[in-house]
């Protein structure tokens, strides 16, 4: 299949066709450690069909571009959090789905829960959509907005 | 005051105590776990002591009783009960964590819940502060782990074959498990201390989250047991609408369960995508009854939410036929498949006995051929009066398993469409109750157990209250804590290392509901 290449790719700049193709293939780390990975699911089949905008979920760190944090993050978890970010290769990126990793959500003045993934992992999320769970729709939005962020060239530069 | 018959008996008494009960029928040990009384309380003012609490099940008579050791708050100590039920291990693991209870003679008392190296502060005792928790992240992730240092092979926390963060140390022989150790309390998010610290009415969203695959039996058996300590009675319509609500939720676990996680784990992706094509159609029915997906709110103490929605009947009709017609395609596809049959049959057996020794509840328990449903034995309203049929399998096996759930599902269609032809005129809200008012309402002191079937098993919540607008104490017993130990128990017995996904997904564990 040929595709043209969208205005403003210049295939004599390099950083311009690597941010084209930055956002044209964003493999999501499998790692679902909370509720909302159940609406994940939902997205990634039939119905929603997350994989016709280029995401697809990757088995290991080593091949994944996102990290998607979907759940609480429970004081025995951060380390694997931690560990599973510094194994995923450069550029990665981190989304927010649901309320729980930004604020702790319904978990708020738990005792084993950690409020704000920033505190865990040192970077800014690319995209975050509230919810306890957001619906589908929303997360779709989610990642089309780190996709299209990353085209800009606004999020996640080298 | 309460709905069970309650036994003292004291650390030395305690085996013989159980070993009597267990002769004389109560045979099913649910949870055990502690209550913390410090002398200021309000349920037993002056008390200072810890309760350790044994809640039995008579599964004949359908009977509760609890067994309860008053201990001294300082060093309580109890010899373990795992030569009565083997299935007692991981309760008392977390009683040992979280009240800090000495259970003299267990084999592994490692955290299970908490992170590995917590310091010895216990969460759910009522003087815990949460400044003095340190942990140590240098100790090792598990008993296995801590004597094989080399060896172990960490089947957890990130992995594809893993149904979420739940997982296992192994040790193997090639692919042969030598032993195995349950790796779990990754999304401990400390619901029974959060149910004491949020009133009434917040904890309907939390109790909610328990599991969120299944989240609807949670709730009612929630609103359950505060209707029980308020002394109300719903109306007959929202008795309806409450089965309606959990069904629904039940046919969307299944499918989930069919299709990514029995189906995905053999990768089997027609079966995957389409259980989940179709669970959309039972989610937008959820969708229109309540407002949402997978998170609900729609029960509560009194009533219901809101009343059924216009159009709803020829909704559910169309959606639910087109299920219905489905289904035997399905099991032609998943269950008939010659290659699945094969793998599934056999797979991780339980003999009845074993069953009830574990503590396993379910489709699970229901696979082995013994007939206990909590719908149908703790008289869950309206179903004995839908003529609630139990679905029973004898193989024991995955197979079997697999077989249970694909009949519950033809039944809660059934049950749903035979629900709404009966729907009772009125209200759905119980009169004279004031939900405005609901998140101060005081509810009077007592306690009470209330029970329920939820997609996974036997789930109970034992309530305290202590006269105030918040629980004294909330113990939730998650169906998928004692499974998991089941799959724990089989992978000891000898598997081989390709079976735990497809164990794990036959035994449909789901790590929110173990860890609470």
């Amino acid at each position: 299949m040929t595709r043209e290449i969208p205005e403003g790719v210049n295939p004599k700049d390099i950083e311009s066709v690597l941010t084209w193709v930055k956002g044209s293939s964003l493999w999501n780390l499998h790692f679902c450690f909370g509720c909302c990975s159940t609406e994940i699911a939902a997205v990634m089949m039939t119905r929603f069909d997350i994989e016709r905008f280029g995401f697809a979920p990757a088995d290991t760190p080593r091949q994944a571009d996102v990290l998607v944090a979907n759940g609480p993050i429970t004081r025995k978890i951060v380390p694997r959090i931690q560990r599973l970010w510094a194994q995923m290769p450069d550029p990665k990126y981190l989304v927010v789905i649901g309320a729980c990793p930004m604020s702790g959500g319904p978990y708020q003045g738990s005792y084993n829960i950690v409020t704000d993934i920033r505190d865990v992992i040192d970077v800014e999320p690319a995209a975050f959509i509230p919810g306890c769970p957001p619906n589908p729709e929303g997360i779709l939005e989610a990642f089309i907005m780190l996709r299209n962020r990353i085209k800009e060239g606004s999020y996640g530069k080298l | 005051m309460a709905n069970f018959e309650k036994i003292t008996a004291t650390p030395e008494t305690l085996v013989e105590t159980v070993k009597g009960l267990k002769k004389s029928g109560f045979t099913f040990l649910e949870f055990m776990s502690a209550v913390d009384y410090i002398p200021k309380n309000k349920v037993e003012p002056g008390a200072n002591r810890i309760d350790a609490a044994y809640m039995l099940w008579n599964p004949a008579t359908n009977e509760q009783k609890m067994v309860v050791v008053p201990l001294p708050r300082d060093n309580p100590s109890v010899p373990t009960v795992m030569p009565v039920w083997e299935g007692a291990n991981w309760h008392e693991r977390e009683a040992h964590e979280l009240f800090g209870i000495d259970i003299k003679g267990h084999p592994n008392l490692r955290h299970l819940l908490l992170a590995e190296g917590w310091n010895d502060t216990y969460p759910l005792r009522k003087d815990f502060n949460v400044d003095d928790v340190e942990i140590d992240w240098d100790v090792p992730t598990s008993k296995l782990a801590e004597g094989n240092p080399e060896s172990v092979y960490h089947f957890a926390v990130q992995h594809p074959g893993a149904h979420g963060p739940q997982g296992f140390d192994l040790l193997l022989d090639g692919n042969k498990i030598v032993d195995a150790e349950a790796r779990i309390g990754y999304v401990h998010r400390t619901l029974e201390k959060l149910g004491e610290q949020r009133n009434y009415y917040q904890n309907i969203l939390n109790m909610e989250r328990g599991c969120i695959m299944c989240g609807m039996p949670y709730i009612e058996v929630w609103a359950r047991a505060v209707e029980e300590l308020l002394g109300i009675e719903v109306p007959e319509k929202a008795k309806y609408l409450r089965l309606i609500g959990m069904e629904l939720n039940r046919l969307a676990s299944h499918l989930i369960w069919m299709g990514p996680q029995q189906g995905g784990d053999f990768a089997y992706m027609p079966v995957a995508m389409w259980a989940m094509t179709d669970r959309e159609k039972v989610l937008d029915l959820l969708e229109a009854l309540t407002g949402g997906r997978i998170t609900f709110a729609y029960i509560r103490p009194g009533g219901v939410r809101w009343d059924i929605p216009e159009g709803f009947r020829d909704m559910a009709e169309k959606n639910l036929r087109y299920l219905e017609s489905r289904l035997p395609m399905f099991e032609e596809m998943m269950f008939r498949q010659p290659i699945v049959k094969e793998r599934l049959s056999g797979l991780g057996k339980l003999a009845p006995a074993e069953a009830i020794d574990l503590g396993v509840s379910g489709p699970v328990l229901r696979a082995t051929g013994i007939a206990h449903d909590t719908r149908k034995d703790a008289q869950i309203p309206i179903y004995e009066d839908l003529g609630f049929r139990i679905v029973t399998q004898t193989g024991g096996d995955g197979w079997a398993r697999g077989m249970v759930r694909l009949g519950e599902m033809k039944e809660s269609i059934r049950l749903i469409l035979d629900a709404l032809d009966r729907l009772p005129p009125g209200n759905s809200e119980a009169d004279l109750f004031n939900r405005r008012a609901m998140p101060w309402m005081k509810i009077p002191r007592g306690e009470t157990y209330a029970v329920t079937e939820t997609c996974r098993g036997r789930l109970g919540i034992h309530l305290i209250s202590d006269g105030t607008n918040k629980p004294y104490r909330t113990k939730i017993r998650g169906p998928s804590f004692s499974n998991m130990y089941a799959v724990e128990h089989m992978l000891k017995k000898g598997s081989y290392l390709y079976d735990i996904p497809v164990l794990m997904g036959s035994m449909d564990t789901c790590p929110a509901d173990m860890d609470r």
